[in-house]
């Protein structure tokens, strides 16, 4: 119910404001309405709405998983790095092909080429530091690490900026501002399906991942080769976060912040209730998140990441402090 | 049930022994106690018992089945594990917690059945934390913790249970229902319990026989009654 209002609030509100009776209209296919209205909801703010509902859901999930994986609170798809991963792949993509005089603009070159660069990059951060957390796993010093890297692609992107043209630049500094409302149908129908395969494999991961709340030696004495879970739950995680990256850029914290959310509502730590738990209050968080960012009544937009990081950043503060509280007590 | 062990050798990798030559039995309704000092070699060979790392020699058996030769899943049915490491869960109840004991015997998704439901009871019964029910697992003090632990791993239905140093952070009380829960569990439930422990007086009192891995690298198992009790502190060299 909830989705349902943030969604529609999505296509009700912006620059131009639309009314409700007239968007269900347009929604149901009626002729009788305003050509211009018809336009902007078509083809600008539906794909922008679905692209926040997908990412929503799609980033909280993967999440998830993390947080279970790493057993760390703060871990996400964004502090651990995996979107800067995601960032650099996209990067090299857009720069080398405009290096190599191939087509420019993002939105031209191949949906799918986007999501396998982005997936790639994540995939590659995502194993680094899978292999520091079996070095050490302790809360800070994930973050700082996953910090760190996000800093050391940062610079290497910066590198790679500077040695490439104007547009490909400018075109690539549009993308790391996150938003929903580049997207069009197509891109959105293969989100959609990425989010969904994602989202129903992460459900099927629900018994291993109860499991790895209890730690590797637990969850191996209870029967689970964790091992080939892990890799299962990378690769899920990655290809979530990874590909909606590549669509909507990076968006800060939602990841991190939402599956605390759920649990906290919730009252539960079981899988089976969390993943569908975070996919809908994802979907709604970033729903309204992108109905901000479009600052309803004026022209302006501002970055959705902006927006989510500034909602996210108290979160983590807040998960930080009340863990000092439990290991002192 | 029986437990039982010629020659083995505990360590890492093919050469890197860290104990050998231990030869062990124990039956159903043992409770032995592994004493020993810091860094010989206690945690390893639970943990080899467990089948969480391969021994460098020999072969542990189960009712005559080789450990190693076994899946996850088919050894998880029968040695269960607790562990000292602090586990912070959030958010998760006390049923909930213990109900994933039966993580071996339930579907993909974990369903629980009416059997399974039905052993969980039995077990919060036998362990008397009927009160415990409604907590959240975060909130619990020690001792309860330890408890909702075992209960755990009773949960698994498994004919031998590891406890790595089950009363490190108990004080005396704790301690002592602790140990004359699982002394009970042992008996009537006819399991084999093996637990390490520094603490030897109420080792002594509440288990049936002692493994000692000495200095001197030798095992040796003491039957356990209060008399022997210099004994194995001179053994131990305490």
């Amino acid at each position: 119910m909830a989705l349902a209002i943030a969604f529609m609030l999505q296509l009700i509100l912006g620059s131009v404001s639309i009314p409700f009776s007239q968007v269900v209209a347009i929604l149901s296919g009626s002729n009788e309405v305003n050509l211009v209205w018809k336009n902007i909801i078509i083809e600008s703010r539906l794909p922008g709405a679905l692209a926040a509902l997908l990412a929503g859901a799609g980033l909280s999930v993967s999440g998830l998983q993390m947080q279970t994986m790493f057993r760390n609170p703060v871990a996400g798809p964004y502090v651990l790095g995996i979107s800067a991963g995601a960032s650099l792949g996209v990067a090299i993509l857009i720069m080398a092909s405009a290096a190599i005089g191939f087509g420019g603009e993002i939105r031209l070159m191949s949906s799918w080429s986007i999501i396998m660069a982005a997936a790639a990059g994540a995939i590659l951060i995502f194993f680094v530091n899978f292999i520091i957390s079996f070095r050490l796993n302790d809360v800070v010093a994930i973050l700082i690490i996953g910090l760190m890297i996000g800093g050391g692609i940062s610079a290497l992107i910066e590198i790679l900026q500077s040695v490439t043209s104007n547009d490909a630049l400018k075109q690539y500094v549009l993308w790391t501002f996150g938003s929903f409302r580049y997207t069009n149908l197509t891109q959105v129908a293969y989100m959609a399906v990425v989010v969904v395969a994602g989202s129903v494999f992460s459900f099927f991961l629900s018994k291993p991942l109860n499991l790895l709340l209890l730690g590797d030696t637990y969850a191996t004495t209870s029967g689970l080769n964790v091992q080939r879970a892990k890799v299962l739950i990378v690769l899920c995680t990655s290809i979530l976060a990874g590909s909606i990256t590549a669509f909507c850029g990076p968006i800060g914290f939602v990841g991190l912040a939402v599956p605390h959310l759920a649990r906290a509502i919730f009252k539960s730590a079981d899988h089976r209730l969390l993943t569908p738990a975070c996919a809908l209050l994802g979907a709604i968080i970033c729903c309204l998140c992108n109905v901000v960012s479009a600052l309803p009544g004026t022209d302006f937009i501002l970055p959705v990441n902006a927006i989510t990081s500034l909602l996210g950043a108290p979160v983590v503060i807040w998960i930080i402090l009340k863990q000092k509280k439990v290991a002192s007590s | 049930m029986q437990l039982k062990a010629e020659k083995l050798s505990i360590g890492y990798g093919n050469d890197k022994v860290v104990f050998g030559n231990i030869s062990l039995v124990a039956a159903e309704g043992d409770m032995v106690a592994l004493l020993g000092v810091n860094g010989i070699g206690k945690s390893t060979l639970l943990r080899t018992m467990a089948g969480l790392q391969k021994s460098v020699s020999g072969h542990l058996f189960v009712n005559g089945i080789d450990l190693q030769s076994l899946s996850v899943t088919e050894r998880a049915k029968l040695v269960s594990i607790v562990l000292t490491e602090r586990i912070y869960i959030d958010n998760i109840t006390v049923h909930s917690f213990i109900a994933l004991g039966r993580a071996p015997y339930t579907s993909w998704l974990g369903q629980l059945s009416t059997d399974d439901e039905r052993e969980i009871a039995q077990v919060i019964t036998v362990m008397k934390i009927e009160s415990l029910l409604p907590k959240m697992f975060n909130e619990l003090s020690d001792g309860e913790r330890q408890k909702v632990l075992i209960a755990r791993a009773l949960c698994q239905q498994t004919p031998l249970i590891i406890l790595d140093e089950p009363t490190a952070f108990l004080d005396f009380r704790n301690k002592r229902a602790i140990l004359s829960t699982l002394k009970q569990v042992c008996t009537e439930l006819n399991k084999t319990v093996v637990l390490s422990t520094h603490d030897i007086e109420t080792a002594l009192e509440f288990c049936n026989k002692c493994w000692i891995m000495t200095e001197q690298r030798e095992f040796c198992e003491v039957l356990s009654s209060n008399k022997y009790e210099a004994e194995v502190k001179k053994i131990l060299n305490y």
